[in-house]
C-alpha cells in the first residue's frame, strides 16, 4: 500500500515538473515581428538588412523579417490597417507628415535611425498586437527593439549593411509630425 | 612518423584549398542566411519558407541562423531579379522564388534573370493546380464544364498569374465556356467572391484548396473539375467521385500537348528554393544535400504534417533539369503559347 503510494506520488511530481518545464519551454521560440522598409535600392530597405540581421545576432526573444514594401506610403498604410499588418516601419519625416490622423493613432514613434538625402530615417511600430500575441508581450518585444538598436554590437552589424546608422531619440521629429512616443522608447 | 607528418600536412593543406572539405563545413559557422521571398508575409509561400528554412539550417555544417525578406512585386520578379543581380553570391541568399519564372522567361519580354543559371537546391512541394467551381452551377466534372451553356465565371488576381492562366487555356486550347475577371487581390479575395456568387470557379494550388479553402471543401461548396501539372494526382476527385483529370492529357495532338508542358510547368517547378548564380559549387552541392536531408528528417515532417503542408521533395539536379526544359521550348511553340494567353 505504502509503496503503491509512494510510486504515485512520485508519478505526480514528475509529471507536474514536466508540465510546467513543458510550459516554459513553449513560450521560448522567438516572437517574429516584420518590419517594412521600402524598395530594394532605397537605405531603409538596407538599414532593413542590418536591423534583420543584427536581431537574430543580438536580440533577445524577438526576430525582425525585413519587407520591400513600395516607401513611406505603403508602409504607414500596411502598419495602420487591419489586413497587411507590418509590425515596425522605417519612415521618413516627409512620410510621417502625409500620414492622416487616424492612421497617426495606430502607430507609435520609437526612434531616429540616421538621415538619408536630408531627411531624418525614423522607426515607428503598430499600437495593435500581433493576433495570439498578449499587449504585454508586444510591449516586451519593442522594449528588446529599442534596447537592440542601442546595443553596440547590434550597431556594428546594422553598420556593416547601413553606414548612416546614427541612432537618437527623435523627440523633435517625431513631435514635429504630432506622432506620440511610445512607452518602451522612453 | 615523417610520412605521418607529411600526410597530416596534406590533409590540412587540402582542408584549407580544396573547395568542400574544411572551408565549406566551417563557412556557416555564426553565419546568418536569408531567405528571399517574392511574397508577402503571411501566405504559402511565407509558411513554407519558414518551415523549410527553420528545419534546414540545421542540416547546413556549422548551423546557421536565419532570416527572411519580403519581397512581394510584379508576381514575383522583383524579387527573382533583385536575388539574380544583386544578391550576395557566397551561399548566405537563399530564396523560394515563384514556381512561374521559367515560364516567364520565355512567354515574357524584359526579364533581367536566366534560370537556367539559377542554382536549385530542391523542391519541398509541387503546386498542382485544381480548378474547382462553385457547387450550385451544377458543373460536377470537366465533362459537365464542356456541355455547359452558362459560361463559368474565373476570378484572378493578374494576368500573370495560374489563376489566370489554367482558365484561359481551358477556354483558349480545349474550347471550355470560360470568362475570367482579373484585378482580385489574391486567393482569400477570389474565395470570398465565390461564396458571394460574383464569380464561380478558381483555379487555385491544391496545397491552397486544403489549408485556406480546406471549409469550403469540407461544406461541399466547390467542386473540383480539372487538375493542371505534369503528372497527375489520383486523390482529386470530381463531383462524381472520379479522379479529375490532367489538363495535359487532354492534348489532341503534339503541339497542343507541348504548350500545355510549358503551361503546366510551373506546377512541377512548385515550392522551389534556390541560390544564385555565381554561388561556389561546393556550397550548392553542401545545400542541395542539406536540403535533401531536410526532406527526409522526421521533425520537419511533423511540422509539416501539423501546417497542413504538403511535401513532395524532388532534388536540386531534378529541378535544374526541369527548370531548363521549359526554357529551351522551341521559340514557335512559345509565340503559340503567348497568343494562346493574350501575352505580347
Amino acid at each position: 500500500m505504502l509503496k503503491t503510494m509512494i510510486k504515485s506520488v512520485s508519478a505526480l511530481l514528475v509529471l507536474s515538473f514536466l508540465a510546467t518545464t513543458g510550459a516554459r519551454l513553449g513560450v521560448a521560440g522567438p516572437l517574429e515581428l516584420v518590419i517594412g522598409t521600402g524598395g530594394t535600392s532605397s537605405a531603409a530597405f538596407i538599414a532593413g538588412n542590418g536591423i534583420s540581421i543584427a536581431s537574430v545576432l543580438h536580440a533577445k526573444g524577438i526576430k525582425i523579417y525585413n519587407y520591400g514594401t513600395k516607401g513611406d506610403k505603403d508602409n504607414i498604410k500596411r502598419l495602420t490597417k487591419k489586413k497587411r499588418a507590418i509590425n515596425l516601419a522605417l519612415v521618413s519625416t516627409k512620410g510621417i507628415a502625409k500620414a492622416s490622423e487616424k492612421e497617426k493613432k495606430g502607430m507609435s514613434g520609437l526612434l531616429a535611425l540616421g538621415n538619408d538625402k536630408g531627411d531624418t530615417i525614423l522607426l515607428v511600430v503598430r499600437n495593435k498586437a500581433p493576433k495570439g500575441v498578449s499587449k504585454q508581450d508586444y510591449n516586451k518585444a519593442i522594449a528588446e527593439v529599442v534596447r537592440l538598436l542601442k546595443d553596440a554590437r547590434a550597431a556594428k552589424v546594422i553598420r556593416a549593411e547601413w553606414k548612416a546608422l546614427s541612432v537618437s531619440s527623435g523627440d523633435a521629429a517625431f513631435k514635429a509630425a504630432g506622432l506620440r512616443r511610445h512607452k518602451a522608447a522612453m | 612518423m615523417r610520412i605521418c607528418k607529411k600526410m597530416f600536412a596534406i590533409a590540412t593543406i587540402s582542408a584549407v584549398f580544396v573547395p568542400g572539405l574544411g572551408v565549406a563545413a566551417d563557412f556557416y559557422k555564426d553565419k546568418v542566411v536569408t531567405a528571399i521571398l517574392g511574397a508577402g508575409p503571411g501566405g504559402g509561400y511565407d509558411l513554407y519558407a519558414r518551415t523549410v528554412m527553420k528545419h534546414l539550417v540545421n542540416h547546413i555544417p556549422g548551423k546557421p541562423q536565419f532570416i527572411m525578406q519580403f519581397m512581394p512585386g510584379a508576381g514575383g520578379q522583383k524579387a527573382a531579379q533583385y536575388f539574380y543581380n544583386v544578391a550576395g553570391k557566397d551561399g548566405t541568399k537563399v530564396a523560394k522564388l515563384s514556381n512561374m519564372l521559367p515560364a516567364f522567361q520565355v512567354l515574357r519580354s524584359g526579364v533581367k534573370f536566366d534560370v537556367r543559371k539559377l542554382n536549385y537546391i530542391g523542391r519541398a512541394a509541387s503546386m498542382q493546380y485544381v480548378t474547382m467551381v462553385w457547387h450550385s452551377t451544377g458543373v460536377k466534372s470537366l465533362e459537365d464544364a464542356q456541355k455547359a451553356k452558362k459560361p463559368i465565371i474565373f476570378g484572378s488576381s493578374g494576368k500573370s498569374q495560374s489563376n489566370y492562366i489554367v482558365p484561359a487555356v481551358m477556354a483558349n486550347l480545349l474550347g471550355l465556356n470560360v470568362k475570367v475577371i482579373a484585378g482580385y487581390d489574391g486567393t482569400a479575395a477570389i474565395n470570398k467572391a465565390l461564396e458571394q456568387g460574383e464569380v464561380t470557379g478558381r483555379a487555385g494550388a491544391w496545397s491552397s484548396w486544403i489549408s485556406a479553402g480546406r471549409r469550403l471543401l469540407n461544406e461541399k461548396k466547390i467542386v473540383a473539375i480539372a487538375q493542371s501539372g505534369l503528372e497527375k494526382a489520383t486523390n482529386i476527385k470530381n463531383g462524381y467521385g472520379q479522379p479529375t483529370p490532367l489538363l495535359l492529357d487532354l492534348a489532341k495532338n503534339d503541339e497542343e500537348r507541348a504548350i500545355l508542358k510549358l503551361l503546366a510547368a510551373d506546377a512541377a517547378i512548385g515550392r522551389n528554393f534556390s541560390v544564385p548564380p555565381g554561388t561556389p559549387a561546393s556550397r550548392v552541392k553542401q545545400l542541395c544535400r542539406a536540403f535533401d536531408a531536410t526532406m527526409k528528417d522526421p521533425d520537419f515532417l511533423d511540422e509539416a504534417k501539423k501546417r497542413k503542408l504538403i511535401v513532395e521533395p524532388k532534388t536540386c539536379e531534378w529541378l535544374q533539369e526541369t527548370a531548363t526544359a521549359v526554357v529551351n521550348t522551341p521559340a514557335p511553340l512559345v509565340q503559340k503559347a503567348k497568343a494562346l494567353l493574350g501575352w505580347k
